[in-house]
């Protein structure tokens, strides 16, 4: 034989018995991962229909409470025509919900079928739990009841006229488990669902081509085997759980059928690329045979050694052609491969850092999991948001190490399965560190040709969310400042009548009358309303920002003038003048509303302290610039209030920022720190929590 | 590539550790959610329910309340005996005994414990102690004998002196960690109980951990994690996720769709506690009897089953039912609106009357059963006006007088009728906010309640506490509603065991992790 032949056959044999060994292990080994996914995807989505069932019948509760006080029942119990035309008007009357009202001696005033199995006979209706004689009318209820072949839920709320608190009758819900209810079911579980009564099918979501309901054989065996069923040429896993009636007694089961369709596709889908991964690895194994090779031909030696060095990266090899034969053209070619692949390695290098680059810096998190949902790695900002580094969650379970909900497992299979990406815009995500934040979630599959993996892009929004919130806040505030500036104007113009009017009846009394005394109170009075307006005018019109020298002391004492008898009327208020009248240069208004905003500020802290004694002191100084060139009017106002967190304090002059919870808008200080900046001044700030908050002004002084 | 096989050698290895540490028993964890957070998790300072919940995990009192029985047990105290007519408790301490911080529980401890609320002068006080004087009013001294013997001294005898030991404020605190954590002791507690403090995050959640050592054995899970989720949508569905074990606070509808589920139970048990609406007896209507006789008679307790549907006990005298010491027969009024009619018509007042109810703007259900209420005493000429204000305004307008009616509640602090009556009349707590009698100046009345507190005879102790409550009745000073109940969800398939004191402590000692 040639040593071809004898290559080739010792070849073949090998790599065909260990191709065909793998192969076996490989599909027995991916057929049963295949299997526990959908039966994991199975109970979850049993899971989830519970969840929603339950959540049904709260929601049942509410619904019929707030029937039980609309004041068109209330007010109609004596008119049962009139009684049924203004709910009907009004749409009150649910979907798939049979609505009756009943009055206290059980006669039924309306009954309202919107679905087609209303059975309840008056005779059954009296017998009802909810309506003896010893339970007391006025409490609601809902329970789920056998009514002879029917299961339904029934829902109860008194109905009360608020006004004499006289008991008038109860609204009643039926709703039938039947085909609609199993439909409303299905999309929000996302899942078949039949429904059963120990001893009759009662409901169905699933239809045939022609649109006809149809009941699949489920028994109880194919539940507990985790056996597939076939429907309509489809593999369906089967899950279900028990209802129990209002006695608390098995009365029933719900079953939700998954479509496995979707998870066999997967599975071949694995085989196949398990197959290629294998095919992979046999030419490995060729590869490497002809290292024994090497004995039967020397060139081939010298050809498998430059191939161990292409192998660990070497791709500069010289290969010298040794003949003419099939091997030094071998020997060329492959010369010529490594030239090439030593080029796309590169390339490929490249490529690698400039993602990894990317990943490393993005600010969403990026989680990337295998098939099974173990993490494969996580980047930097993954590490932060889940204060975890890749160390500590490599390899396990993410939904559990990270303590994600069952939901998003569910999505992570949906993923897997169907291929398509999922979105979540805001999702609330409950953090190991037991710490509540809103997500913006997105999972899309990645398939390479090692695996499948799902990558989850995870951002945090809670603080966008927070800061749009704000904004908006702080939008409606300043339409509502436009408001006031209008009302304020009329009422001025309405004032200057009123003012004129008082003037001319002044100088028509007689100069002895009782009365003159009073209209000029009344004059006086009309007066200060009329400047009130004025300043709040001021304060609120949009001006060019002029600068003029403005006195200071003078402007604290007006601006304390109009806002201390209302906003720091709790607050004491002390002044100190240290240097009598001081100048600077700037706007009134403007400056006006920034120490507007600083006592605001203090009477909020002082009232979050809930101190007996609030006091803010003012003092008005004057002082030396740094270079002692320039002189400087300094301005302190401090409060005894709550105060400011260390960690705060640097931030306080940010926008947006508010210790305020929802009540500040968080626009003031920084609106404050730029007034006074564009005049060459300084605000600075010390705080102490439990102490109290000093804010300094320091402004140029103008001569 | 190496990642992947990183992984897989991993798993390897960890199969490898499971195997070899089966034995190993997994941690027991306990979730509880709730919506607000203790205000102080110093004893001598908790007074609401929350911070008394950690409290009574924190610290163990000389005597307790057993969660079964409602008996006084022996705790720290391993037995006591009375003197001097009462007016003299000695107490036999256990030893053995460490605080959490490692330091000995002995005499000393007790006596530092008592010291630092009722001297104002004691080194080691750093804040004030609200409740202590109101509790532990006729406390004369405390002094160690030995080093496991203390005796308490009265300046009068005091009957319910046992019961006040199961307080809050009579906790043993370690003397070392007081010195140590100062001002901050209220956010490091340190004490003998069941389990010990972790960490506190604000407005996020608070971590125990059981305390191995401690002397009823150990604790039937190793760590508490109690959650703050203000919302209660959220709460609930994390409950239903079966994220959290425990929840207390409920909503009616909500309950609705857990009852049917089968591993969640809802209990609901009764707790002495009372919930009246108070006048205030300054306004030129509500200081005649008869108005408040009309008042009285216009109010019917079916609004309670409306609002509240079965989570209450109406209430028709201030005592709440299974306070022990007390056999109240019905008194109190009558809904009956002739009856409060023909008592308007005695006062002859011209005029419509109207009147300012003061509530809690966070309280809706409340909100509801006044709003009922009012329409009720419209019928008779009188105006209700609902004033609904924040909590921090409330406690200001109350303290001011500033107010009509409105209306109040509190859990017993100890389970005697005293616990109830004394705060009622107290009028330091009316200055600070906590509407109750206190504008009610009778010297009668206050040498009934005087006397009470030293009768020791149990049978005359029972007619006195029945005086005090007709005599409130007849001079119609509250209206008493309802008494609470202490509702507790819980997942029956994870936690078993779980008990409500009627004081409503809840002693984590006793549940167990399934």
């Amino acid at each position: 034989m040639k040593i071809r032949s004898k290559l080739f056959l010792s070849l073949v044999i090998i790599a065909g018995v260990s191709v065909l060994l793998a192969t076996f292990f490989a599909i027995y080994s991916v057929s049963e991962n295949y299997e526990e996914i959908a039966w994991e995807e199975t109970v979850n989505s049993r899971k989830k229909a519970e969840n929603v069932f339950y959540e049904y019948l709260g929601d049942l509760t509410r619904k019929a409470v707030f029937i039980s006080e609309l004041k068109e029942v209330i007010g109609n119990m004596d008119n049962p025509d009139e009684l049924y035309i203004s709910l009907e008007d009004k749409g009150f009357f649910l979907y798939n919900i049979n609505t009756k009202i009943i009055s206290p001696d059980m006669e039924i005033l309306v009954s309202y079928v919107n679905s087609s199995d209303s059975i309840l006979s008056p005779a059954e209706l009296q017998e009802l739990p909810f309506f003896q004689p010893d339970r007391d009318p006025l409490l609601r209820d809902i329970g789920i009841f056998k009514v002879q072949d029917q299961i339904c839920i029934l829902s109860v709320s008194p109905i009360v006229d608020q006004t004499n608190f006289s008991f008038k009758g109860y609204v009643l819900f039926e709703l039938y488990f039947n085909s609609e209810f199993a439909d409303q079911l299905k999309d929000k579980a996302g899942c078949d669902i039949v429904i059963r009564s120990d001893d009759r099918k009662l409901a169905t979501s699933f239809q045939d081509d022609e649109g006809r309901r149809f009941f699949p054989e489920i028994s109880r065996d194919l539940v507990e085997k985790k056996q597939k069923l076939e429907i309509l040429n489809e593999n369906y896993l089967i899950d279900e759980f028990a209802i129990f009636d209002y006695f608390k007694k098995k009365v029933g089961s719900i079953s939700v059928a998954v479509n496995v369709k979707n998870i066999v596709v997967a599975k071949a889908q694995g085989i196949q690329n398990l197959l290629v991964v294998l095919a992979i690895v046999s030419v490995l194994v060729i590869a490497t045979s002809l290292v024994v090779g090497r004995k039967l031909s020397q060139p081939l030696l010298a050809l498998s050694r430059s191939a161990k060095s292409i192998a660990d990266g070497q791709f500069d090899i010289q290969i010298e052609p040794t003949s003419r034969d099939e091997i030094g053209d071998l020997s060329e070619v492959f010369s010529n491969m490594a030239e090439s692949l030593k080029a796309q390695r590169e390339e490929i290098l490249d490529l690698k850092v400039f993602f990894e680059k990317i990943i490393d810096n993005s600010p969403s998190a990026l989680i990337i999991c295998d098939e099974s949902g173990n993490v494969i790695s996580i980047n930097p900002a993954a590490e932060k948001i889940f204060k975890t580094p890749l160390k500590g969650i490599e390899g396990k379970d993410v939904f559990q190490t990270l303590r994600f909900p069952p939901s998003i497992k569910a999505d992570f299979y949906k993923v897997i399965f169907s291929g398509n990406p999922t979105y979540h815009d805001s999702y609330p995500l409950f953090l190991p560190s037991k710490e509540e934040k809103i997500f913006r979630l997105t999972l899309y599959k990645i398939i390479l040709k090692k695996g499948i993996s799902v990558a989850m892009q995870i951002e945090d929004i809670t603080e966008r969310l927070q800061m749009e919130e704000e904004l908006t806040h702080a939008q409606k505030l300043g339409t509502l400042g436009e408001v006031l500036s209008r009302f304020t104007h009329e009422f001025n113009n309405l004032m200057t009548g009123i003012i004129g009017h008082i003037s001319l009846l002044k100088l028509e009394t007689d100069k002895k009358s009782a009365s003159l005394s009073r209209i000029i109170s009344i004059e006086d009075l009309a007066t200060k309303a009329y400047d009130l307006g004025k300043n709040i005018l001021s304060f609120s019109r949009k001006e060019k920002y002029d600068t003029e020298r403005i006195e200071v002391t003078g402007l604290v004492d007006s601006v304390l003038e109009l806002i201390g008898k209302t906003v720091l009327k709790d607050v004491s208020v002390e002044k100190e003048y240290r240097q009598g009248s001081v100048y600077v240069m700037g706007n009134k208004e403007r400056l006006s509303l920034a120490l507007f905003n600083l006592f605001i500020n203090a009477k909020d802290a002082i009232a979050e302290a809930d101190l007996s004694e609030g006091v803010i002191s003012v003092v008005v100084d004057c002082q030396d610039g740094e270079k002692k060139d320039k002189k400087f009017v300094r301005l302190d106002i401090r409060d005894n209030g709550i105060g400011v967190d260390e960690k705060n304090i640097e931030k306080i002059f940010l926008p947006y920022f508010s210790t305020k919870g929802r009540k500040g808008t968080g626009i003031g200080l920084s609106t404050v720190k730029q007034v006074i900046e564009s005049w060459d001044g300084k605000i600075s700030v010390t705080s102490r929590v439990g102490v109290g908050t000093t804010f300094t002004i320091l402004l140029p002084e103008a001569g | 590539m190496d990642r992947i096989t990183k992984h897989y050698l991993m798993i390897v290895f960890m199969s490898l550790a499971l195997a070899t540490g089966v034995n190993a028993s997994p941690e027991k964890t306990v979730t509880w959610g709730s919506v607000g957070e203790p205000e102080t998790l110093d004893p001598g300072q908790a007074w609401d329910s929350a911070s008394v919940f950690f409290t009574t995990n924190l610290f163990d009192t000389l005597v307790r309340l057993d969660s079964e029985t409602s008996e006084i047990v022996p705790a720290l105290a391993v037995s006591w005996r009375v003197g001097k007519n009462g007016t003299q408790w000695v107490f036999q301490l256990r030893k053995g005994i460490r605080f959490h911080d490692g330091t000995g529980f002995n005499a000393d401890s007790v006596v530092f414990s008592f010291q630092r609320q009722m001297e104002k002068d004691f080194p080691y006080r750093y804040y004030d102690f609200p409740l202590f004087d109101e509790i532990f009013k006729n406390l004369v001294s405390v002094e160690a004998i030995d080093t496991h013997t203390v005796v308490f001294r009265l300046d009068e005898p005091f009957y319910p002196f046992l019961a006040t030991l199961t307080s809050s404020p009579s906790a043993i605190v370690s003397p070392a960690a007081v010195k140590k954590y100062g001002k901050t002791f209220p956010q490091n507690p340190v004490g003998t109980g069941p389990f010990r403090f972790k960490s506190w995050e604000k407005n996020k959640r608070i971590v125990m951990e059981a305390n191995a050592d401690y002397w009823m054995g150990r604790p039937g899970f190793d760590h508490f994690y109690r959650l703050t989720i203000d919302k209660h949508d959220q709460l609930h569905r994390l409950f239903r996720e079966q994220e959290i074990d425990i929840i207390d606070s409920y909503s009616i509808s909500r309950t609705a769709g857990l009852r049917n589920l089968r591993w969640a139970t809802i209990k609901s048990i009764p707790i002495l506690s009372l919930t009246f609406i108070s006048f205030n007896l300054e306004n030129r209507f509500l200081m005649r009897k008869n108005v408040r006789k009309a008042i009285c008679s216009a109010w019917d307790p079916r609004f309670l089953k409306y609002v509240f549907q079965d989570f209450v006990d109406p209430l028709n005298s201030i005592i709440p039912k299974g306070m022990p010491g007390v056999k109240v027969k019905r008194t109190g009024s009558k809904f009956d609106m002739k009856g409060a009619q023909d008592f308007l018509q005695k006062e002859n007042i011209k005029k419509p009357i109207r009147l300012k109810f003061l509530l809690l703007s966070d309280s809706s259900l409340e909100r509801q059963l006044v709003s009922l209420f009012s329409k009720k005493l419209k019928q008779i000429g009188i105006e209700l006006q609902i004033v609904s204000v924040s909590r921090g305004d409330y406690k200001q307008r109350v303290g001011e007088g500033d107010y009509d009616l409105t209306m109040y509640g509190w859990i017993a602090d100890y389970p005697d009728p005293q616990s109830i009556i004394s705060p009622l009349f107290n009028e330091q707590l009316l200055k600070m906010g906590f509407p109750n009698l206190a504008q009610y100046k009778d010297t009668e009345m206050e040498a009934q309640i005087e006397i009470l507190s030293s009768e020791m005879d149990r049978a005359k102790r029972i007619q006195r506490v029945s005086d005090i409550i007709r005599r409130i009745d007849d001079l119609a000073l509250c209206i008493p509603l309802y008494q609470n109940t202490s509702v507790i969800i819980y997942n029956n398939r994870k936690i078993e065991n779980i008990r409500v004191t009627p004081i409503d402590t809840i002693h984590l000692f006793d549940i167990k992790k399934k």
